[in-house]
Parts: C-alpha cells; sequence; structure tokens
C-alpha cells in the first residue's frame, strides 16, 4: 500500500474502520496462534501476536467498545505472560485464545447503534471469556499441564491431548473440531518452511546447476583431445602405409602392429568414456534444473491465499452502495509466487472496488437494461506463456469511448484530431494517467483519480503491464500480465567501476552504444539524441559514489525511467543479458541505497541489482540539486504547493484514518503509510512539512525511521511528531532523544490536543 | 592360512556367545564416554595484519579460499568489504582489520592478490554470518581456561575492545576474539 490509495477509505465511519481493522489483525492473531500451535515457538510470532492485540485494545479504545478493549487486553496479557515468564501455550490456551478472536469480529460487526443492546446481551458470556483466559495464566497447574502437553507428539488436529480436558471448561468443548475442520479444509497439507531454509536452499540448488555446467566444457575437451588421438591414428595409418613398401624385421612389424591396435583401444575407450559423460552430463544438467525448479518451485503458493478476502470484500462493499455484486474466482489454485502474491492484493483490492462502485449499475438500473439484477465480476487467475495473466472482468457499464475522448479533451491531455485518431488501447491509456477520473462526482469508495495510476504502477514495479479493453454497455476487462516469479529475472549485466550490477530488463527503455562525438552538451550538461528527444546523461559511477572509471571511444549507454523524467545511465560496459536468481539482501545491512537485491554469475561470483526507481529518485536529486517539482501533474499538484502536506504513518488502519479524517478536516493535505519502511519511503519521495509517526510497527519502527531521517541530509530538519499509545516517561525519553520534535499519547485524540499540537509546529490553515 | 588356522577361527566365530556378553558390551557402548578433555577448549588462530588472533571452533562453520567480493555503493572504507559467494549464499564479508584497527603488512596485500595463504572464515552465532577474510591460519589449537591471560597494553587498543584475553602459543601472543560481543558489535553495526 502507498500513501495514495486509501483515500476511498476516508469517508468509512470509525465502526466501519475498526471492523475492517479488526479483520486483519484477527487474521494475523489466528495465523500466529495456529502457527504457535504447530510447535513453532519463535519468539517472532509473539511479537507479532502482542502487537496485533495491542493494536486492537488501542483501536477499541479509539471507537469506544469497551467489551473488545477487554478481550484484547485479556488476550495481550496471556500472550505477554508466554513471552516474559516463559507460560507455554497449552491448545488450550490457543483454543481459548481463537474463541477471544471471534469474539472480537462478533463485536466488530455490530453497529454502533445496536451495540449497547448487543453488549447487554453477550455480558455474561465475554465475561465468560475472560474468566476462562485469565485463569489458566495463573494455577501453577495448568502450565505444568501446558508442558506435559508440549512433550506429547501432536500427530494430528483431531488429537488433542486429553490433559486440556482437566479442567472444567463449559463452552470450549465444540470448539477444537471446529478449528480442526477449519485447518484441514485445505486441498493438500502445507508446511511451514522457514524462509532462510528455503533460500539456502535455493542457493545450493543454483550452485549445483551453475557446477554441472561445467561437465560440458569438460565433455568439450575431451571431444578435442579424441579428435587429435584421431589424427594421431591417421599418421599412423599413413606411416604403415608407406613402410608396406619396406623390408621390415619381424620385431617392427610386430611393434607396428601392436601400435595400431594399442591405438585403436585407447580410441575406442575414448569415444566410450566421452559417451558415458555426455550422458552423465545429460542426465545431471536436467537433474539439477529440476531441483533448481523444484525449489523455486516452494515459493508458489495457490493464488486463492490472496484472493480469499475478495468475494466478502465485494458483498460487503455492494451492499454498503445498494448493489447485489458477486465475485465469482476462476483459478484458485494457480500456483503464484508468494513475494507476487503479496504484491497482487493491494492492487487486485483497488480495481475490484472500482469495479463495484464505477462498473456495476444499480440494481433498477440493471433491470432496466435487460441485466440480471446482480452484478458479476469475474476474477481468473492463469499462466500463460509463462507469464501470469490476472484478468479483472465486469459486466457493468463498461467504458464509454466517446465520454473518454471528451474527458480527454476538456483535461486537455491530447489536441482534439489526435484523439480522434487514436485507438482503443491508445485512449484508455489515458485512464492509467494520475489524476484521470470519469467520474464526475468524487464517492468515498474510488474515483479520486489515485485509482489505475497506483495499480500500474505496482504492476510495472513487479515487472508486469495492465491492459483494459471494454464494451460499452457490456461491462470492462482489466488483464495484469506478470511475471510467475520475483526470485528470476531477466536482467542486463552492466560493469561500473570494474564491477558488475544488473539492471532488471522490465524497467529498462534502451542500451545504446554511443561513439563519444556523438555526445552533445546542453547548458553544461552532457546529452545525447534519441529520436526527437535529448537525454540527460549521468554516470553510474557517479550515482553509486563508486570511483570514476574511464570510458573508451564508445559510451556504453543504458536508458531508463519514463516520458516524464528519462535519463541516460552511463556505464563502462555491457556483459550482456542474463537470467538471474533473485537473492534477498542481508537485511542487517537496512536498505542500501539504489541496489534493491544481490544474485550470483554464472561463475559463481556476486553482483548486485539496481532499484531503478531508487535510482531514478537519486539521479532526480543529484541533477536538480534540489528537487525542481514537476509541474503539469494535476490541478491537485498545484493546490499542495499551498497547503500543508501532513505524512501519517501507523500500523493501525483505525488511528491513521482517525488522524487523515481530524487533520484533513483541518485543511492539511493528508498522506499515510502503513509502517515504517513505507513511511521512509514516502517520506523520502513527497514533499512534507510535517511526519507523524507511530512507534511500534513491523519492519521498521518509528524510532529508528527517526533515525533514518535525521540522518538524512535533505530529511533532518523535517519536524517528525510520534503519536504512541506508550505514556511511560521513558518511552518519550526515548523518543525525543531519537530526534522527535513531540511526543503525543494516542490518548489525546479526543480533545483538540493532536490538532493543535499540528498547528503549533506547522501552522494552521483556515 | 593354514588348514588349521581356518578352522580354528571358524571355530571361534560359531562358537556360542556367553550368556551375558551381550548385556556387558551394551553396557560398554551405552555408557556415557568420558570426556578425555575435560576443561579443554579449542580455537582457530589466525593473523591479521601482525596481530595473531584466534575465536572459538564453535563459532567457526568453514574456512574457504577467498573468493571475490563485491563491494557495496555508498558503503566504502567501512566495517563491511562487500558480498562474497560461498557454497551457493552470499555473505556479507568483514574487514576485521578496519574494526580492530590493524594495519595490514605491505606483503599481505600481496599475498592476498596471490591468494596464497590469505583465507576466508565463515563464522555462524545463532544464526547470525560473517564471513572473514584473514591473512594466515596457523589452525586449531586447545588451550585450558587458566591460560587465558588479560590483556596487555601493548595490544591495539580496538583489540582489546572485542577480545576477552590473550593465549600464550607457541611463542605467540594471541588474541582471543570475545565471539558474544564481537557478533552483537557487528549485528548492530553493519547497517
Amino acid at each position: 500500500m502507498t500513501n495514495k490509495d486509501s483515500s476511498d477509505l476516508s469517508k468509512c465511519s470509525m465502526a466501519e474502520l475498526f471492523r475492517m481493522e479488526v479483520e486483519v489483525q484477527s487474521a494475523i492473531i489466528t495465523e500466529g496462534l495456529l502457527a504457535l500451535e504447530h510447535g513453532s515457538s519463535e519468539t517472532a510470532k509473539l511479537q507479532d501476536l502482542m502487537r496485533a492485540t495491542h493494536s486492537l485494545k488501542g483501536a477499541a479504545r479509539i471507537v469506544g467498545r469497551n467489551a473488545a478493549v477487554q478481550v484484547a487486553h485479556a488476550m495481550e496479557d496471556c500472550i505477554v505472560a508466554a513471552q516474559n515468564s516463559g507460560l507455554i501455550l497449552s491448545a488450550k490456551h490457543i483454543d481459548t485464545m481463537l474463541r477471544g478472536v471471534d469474539l472480537l469480529v462478533r463485536i466488530a460487526q455490530v453497529s454502533d447503534e445496536q451495540f449497547a443492546a448487543w453488549e447487554a446481551r453477550t455480558k455474561s458470556e465475554i465475561d465468560g471469556f475472560l474468566l476462562s483466559l485469565s485463569s489458566p495464566a495463573s494455577p501453577d497447574l495448568d502450565a505444568l499441564l501446558g508442558q506435559v502437553e508440549a512433550r506429547l507428539p501432536i500427530t494430528g488436529d483431531t488429537t488433542r491431548p486429553s490433559g486440556s480436558k482437566i479442567i472444567p471448561e463449559s463452552s470450549s468443548t465444540a470448539e477444537p473440531s471446529e478449528t480442526a475442520a477449519r485447518r484441514s479444509a485445505g486441498t493438500s497439507r502445507m508446511l511451514r518452511v522457514n524462509s532462510d531454509n528455503l533460500n539456502r536452499l535455493l542457493g545450493l540448488a543454483g550452485e549445483v546447476l551453475v557446477d554441472s555446467r561445467w561437465l560440458s566444457t569438460f565433455c568439450n575437451e575431451m571431444v578435442r583431445i579424441k579428435k587429435q588421438h584421431q589424427k594421431l591414428l591417421n599418421t599412423l595409418e599413413l606411416l604403415s602405409d608407406s613402410l608396406a613398401h619396406v623390408e621390415l624385421d619381424k620385431r617392427s612389424v610386430g611393434y607396428l602392429t601392436e601400435l595400431r591396435s594399442r591405438a585403436t583401444g585407447i580410441q575406442r575407450a575414448v569415444g566410450e568414456d566421452l559417451d558415458a559423460i555426455e550422458r552423465f552430463d545429460r542426465r545431471l544438467g536436467s537433474l539439477s534444473t529440476r531441483i533448481y525448479q523444484g525449489v523455486l518451485d516452494c515459493r508458489m503458493r495457490p493464488f486463492l491465499d490472496c484472493a480469499h478476502v475478495f468475494p466478502r470484500m465485494v458483498r460487503d462493499l455492494g451492499n454498503s452502495l445498494g448493489k447485489s455484486v458477486k465475485l465469482e474466482i476462476t483459478g484458485e489454485s494457480t500456483p503464484v509466487d508468494r513475494d507476487i502474491l503479496d504484491k497482487l492484493k493491494a492492487p487486485l483490492d483497488h480495481i475490484l472496488r472500482n469495479a463495484v462502485d464505477h462498473a456495476i449499475e444499480a440494481p433498477a438500473e440493471r433491470v432496466r437494461l435487460g441485466k440480471h439484477e446482480q452484478g458479476n465480476i469475474q476474477l481468473v487467475a492463469r499462466h500463460s506463456a509463462g507469464m501470469l495473466l490476472v484478468t479483472v472482468s465486469d459486466d457493468g457499464y463498461g467504458i464509454n469511448g466517446d465520454e473518454l475522448r471528451q474527458a480527454v479533451l476538456e483535461k486537455k491531455l491530447a489536441a482534439s484530431e489526435m484523439i480522434s485518431s487514436m485507438s482503443e488501447a491508445e485512449l484508455f491509456e489515458f485512464l492509467f494517467l494520475p489524476g484521470f477520473t470519469l467520474k464526475k462526482a468524487v464517492s468515498e469508495i474510488s474515483g479520486r483519480g489515485v485509482g489505475l495510476d497506483v495499480v500500474k504502477n505496482m504492476v510495472k514495479e513487479i515487472g508486469g503491464s495492465v491492459r483494459i479493453t471494454s464494451q460499452a454497455g457490456q461491462g470492462t476487462r482489466l488483464q495484469l500480465e506478470l511475471p510467475l516469479t520475483l526470485s528470476v529475472m531477466r536482467a542486463i549485466l552492466v560493469e561500473v567501476s570494474g564491477e558488475p550490477f544488473a539492471l532488471p530488463l522490465a524497467r529498462l527503455d534502451k542500451a545504446v552504444a554511443l561513439a563519444k562525438e556523438q555526445i552533445q552538451s546542453v547548458e553544461g550538461r552532457q546529452c545525447f539524441a534519441l529520436g526527437e528527444q535529448y537525454i540527460g546523461l549521468i554516470s553510474a559511477s557517479q550515482v553509486l559514489e563508486l570511483e570514476e572509471s574511464r570510458h573508451g571511444d564508445e559510451v556504453a549507454i543504458i536508458v531508463i525511467g519514463d516520458k516524464t523524467a528519462r535519463y541516460g545511465l552511463v556505464v563502462d560496459r555491457f556483459l550482456g543479458e542474463q537470467q538471474l536468481v533473485v537473492r534477498p539482501l542481508d537485511p542487517r545491512l537496512g536498505k542500501v541505497p539504489n541496489i534493491s537485491a544481490a544474485a550470483l554469475m554464472p561463475n559463481g561470483s556476486p553482483i548486485l541489482i539496481i532499484d531503478v526507481d531508487d535510482l531514478l529518485r537519486n539521479i532526480e536529486n543529484l541533477t536538480a540539486g534540489h528537487r525542481v517539482s514537476q509541474i503539469n501533474r494535476s490541478d491537485s499538484a498545484e493546490i499542495a504547493q499551498t497547503r500543508k502536506r501532513i505524512l501519517v504513518i501507523d500500523d493501525s488502519l483505525t488511528v491513521r484514518e482517525l488522524e487523515r479524517k481530524l487533520l484533513g478536516n483541518r485543511g492539511y493535505i493528508v498522506d499515510v503509510a502503513v509502517d515504517g519502511l513505507d513511511g521512509w519511503n514516502a517520506v523520502r519521495s513527497g514533499n512534507y512539512d510535517l511526519v507523524l509517526t507511530d512507534v511500534d510497527m513491523p519492519r521498521l519502527d518509528g524510532v529508528e525511521l527517526l533515525k533514518l531521517i535525521r540522518k538524512d541530509s535533505r530529511l533532518k530538519s523535517l519536524p517528525v511528531m510520534i503519536v504512541s499509545y506508550k505514556d511511560r516517561e521513558e518511552d518519550r525519553q526515548r523518543g525525543l532523544e531519537a530526534g522527535a520534535d513531540y511526543y503525543l499519547t494516542k490518548g489525546s485524540f479526543h480533545d483538540e490536543t493532536l490538532v493543535r499540537a499540528v498547528s503549533d509546529m506547522i501552522g494552521g490553515i483556515n | 592360512m593354514t588348514i588349521l588356522q581356518k578352522s580354528a577361527a571358524s571355530r571361534l566365530l560359531d562358537c556360542e556367545m556367553p550368556e551375558d556378553y551381550r548385556a556387558e558390551w551394551t553396557a560398554i557402548v551405552s555408557a556415557r564416554q568420558h570426556k578425555v578433555d575435560a576443561g579443554k577448549k579449542s580455537v582457530l588462530v589466525f593473523r591479521i595484519g601482525a596481530e595473531w588472533l584466534s575465536i572459538s571452533t564453535s563459532v567457526l562453520q568453514e574456512i574457504a579460499e577467498l573468493p571475490q567480493v563485491h563491494r557495496l555503493p555508498h558503503r566504502r572504507g567501512g566495517l563491511l568489504n562487500g558480498l562474497v559467494c560461498v557454497r551457493g549464499e552470499l555473505l556479507l564479508s568483514i574487514a576485521l582489520d578496519v574494526l580492530l584497527q590493524i594495519t595490514k603488512l605491505p606483503d599481505d596485500r600481496q599475498a592476498e592478490a596471490q591468494n596464497s595463504h590469505a583465507r576466508l572464515l565463515i563464522c555462524d552465532k545463532k544464526g547470525s554470518r560473517f564471513a572473514f577474510p584473514v591473512n594466515d591460519i596457523l589452525g586449531v589449537r586447545t588451550y585450558i581456561p587458566r591460560d587465558l591471560k588479560e590483556i596487555p597494553a601493548t595490544l591495539a587498543k580496538a583489540v582489546s575492545r572485542h577480545a576477552m584475553g590473550v593465549l600464550k602459543m607457541e611463542n605467540r601472543v594471541v588474541g582471543y576474539l570475545d565471539d558474544e560481543r564481537l557478533f552483537q558489535y557487528l549485528d548492530k553495526n553493519i547497517g
């Protein structure tokens, strides 16, 4: 998720936001609990659980649902006990806590109006839950039971250790079978594998693959020897021919015969060995390729893993809009690389929301048009020609070509004669422009014009493309074409300052080699002509801060960037094109500027893969000194220069949206980021006047983020405010020491403290 | 082998086992092995520049030839040499000479280029892995804890910060690196 794409949430009610957050966090909790139950004892899991329950507690407090606060609090206590005092979470604990998750989900489902009545009705159940969770934490008997259970081998979900039945528990008896059923619903058994192990295995498999290639060079060498030997044999034949006329003594004839037979013998032996080795080479080659492929396949997950949330989302969204919409998913089991799957979720969510809001007509309208009352959206995932195709098609309005032409014309994006001669495909490209929308009234779901461009960028990031086709009145079809895996990438290899670097092929425009004379100088900057465009040159060694290398008469240039900003990256030389297996960089390194990952060259030496987006940003900074803002983007960008921009970073949806609402109402432009790393990316790419950040966040926490900001020469004076649940003095101190300008506790939301603090720091609007 | 010997051998092999024979051996085999070298610990002794250093073999995973190093852009001249690949795995190569502020000998630079004695130590402590290029390896040595002496003032300051003490070995003073502290320091400061 980036900072823009969730603006459709800004008008949701707090209860709705809370419900969404409960859905997200409860999935995390459920997953974590099940992982613990399956024997994973990582402290990281506990940490995740703790964070999730903690976030829920805070969110529940904000929306004033005391019952949820109590439930979340009790669960947090239990997890903290497991973390600190080594309480072993038994199957019973897990069952009870899963029941807590269900309770939280139910609490969140109840609407504000009915909540008081509901709470009164379910009070006894909630109290019962609190009691059942607090009791296992205290008596030693149960901890002991937990230890006994932990030692028992767990053979399957059905064989619960009998110990859990000793303490009477009125309602828990039905639970285990239910959770067991839920877990065994998957078609084939899934194993949890440590990703480090998998990566290590992938590394070894890759090494075997590389090493196995050595054999074919060895075979060629043997073929050469065999040929030379053949020549030797031929010479021997010639010799014996020429000696045929000479009278030889018996001994010489004997030697000659022996020589010939031995030479022929060797020839045969070499031939046989060569055959054997070649057969072995083929076998080994095929095996190592299969092993490698097999390990790569381990990274695959069924498409449903990402799509299972959508039917519910589409249904709920449709209902809230008074539409009846059904989502049909085809290809649930299509294997997709887990990294792609993660990145696919946000854009798909976006597209589906768009479809429900824009594309599907109201029921009455549909009936009038002779369509079925219920709208239909198809989500299809399949493999085709080594790519993953994901298609979303609806049976709604479709895009009216004339309306689109009119909109393009009104926004002065192209001249009218050009528009009329455009093909449908070219015309639909406009829909991907930032700020472009056909929807007149901006709705709360979508239609702010920050939809499809975000989708396109996300898809582009992982090396894919998007296409729209549409029939007016019949519906719209969006097709995402994505690589099957992110772990293998086609790249062009170049040398910079004597070392190899790789650029993903999908991200570069052109590679050209120019004679030195073809490089011109405009206003003191080097550039060259590519078609009708002049492209500024920048040396790769300068951007990467490596020592300057000498270029020969020919200059190797890689053209990167998009239509608005293209650059020619000068490298030492091209090394060729290669399929690379992408390896993550050691996480301890943190983010290395301009580098996204590493890989191994065919000869087994390391190579670094360039992060093209990061590189472009840095080039921009380098060439512009201080960033000159791009004009001609959209109207909102111009307003942005007069209004103050605030970046809100928080992993809790509720807090994020609350802050966005509070500040947005005061006229600030508010972008959001979902965690520290997301925030760090956003803060570097946007011009913000203030950053509001939480402390406890996954991936990168607030304090670390602050340190990064304070280290950055461009950002170090940017005002940063910490907004945290932690209200102890030492937490405050820690935040301020890291360089925060202000420390605010989340309790202060309800009064004007937040808004006042912001306005004190960067000035109010109005 | 004569026929006599052969028949003696088969008689021996074919004879009935004594009653308690199996139980006796089971007891011997299943008995806990007594450590012969109780208290002895082993270290790998290596050289960086003019300093001899050692590290506990418990963290040592393997010793490899010096591979090609790929430097990381923007991270020059620091603790980090760059990335190396060992057995298909990418590891971070750490400049111990920079960390311990040891000046390399001019001979070593040449030797490194020729790849003669220089080696790469691959160490792993609780899943945290690093590679350390060294100039020379003396080998694995054992010591008794009471042989571990306090660090003399002559040892480089930075060495003493990461060392537990010194060991005397074959007329050499060998700094004994504290792996716990070393790995903690690296984990924290490598980013």
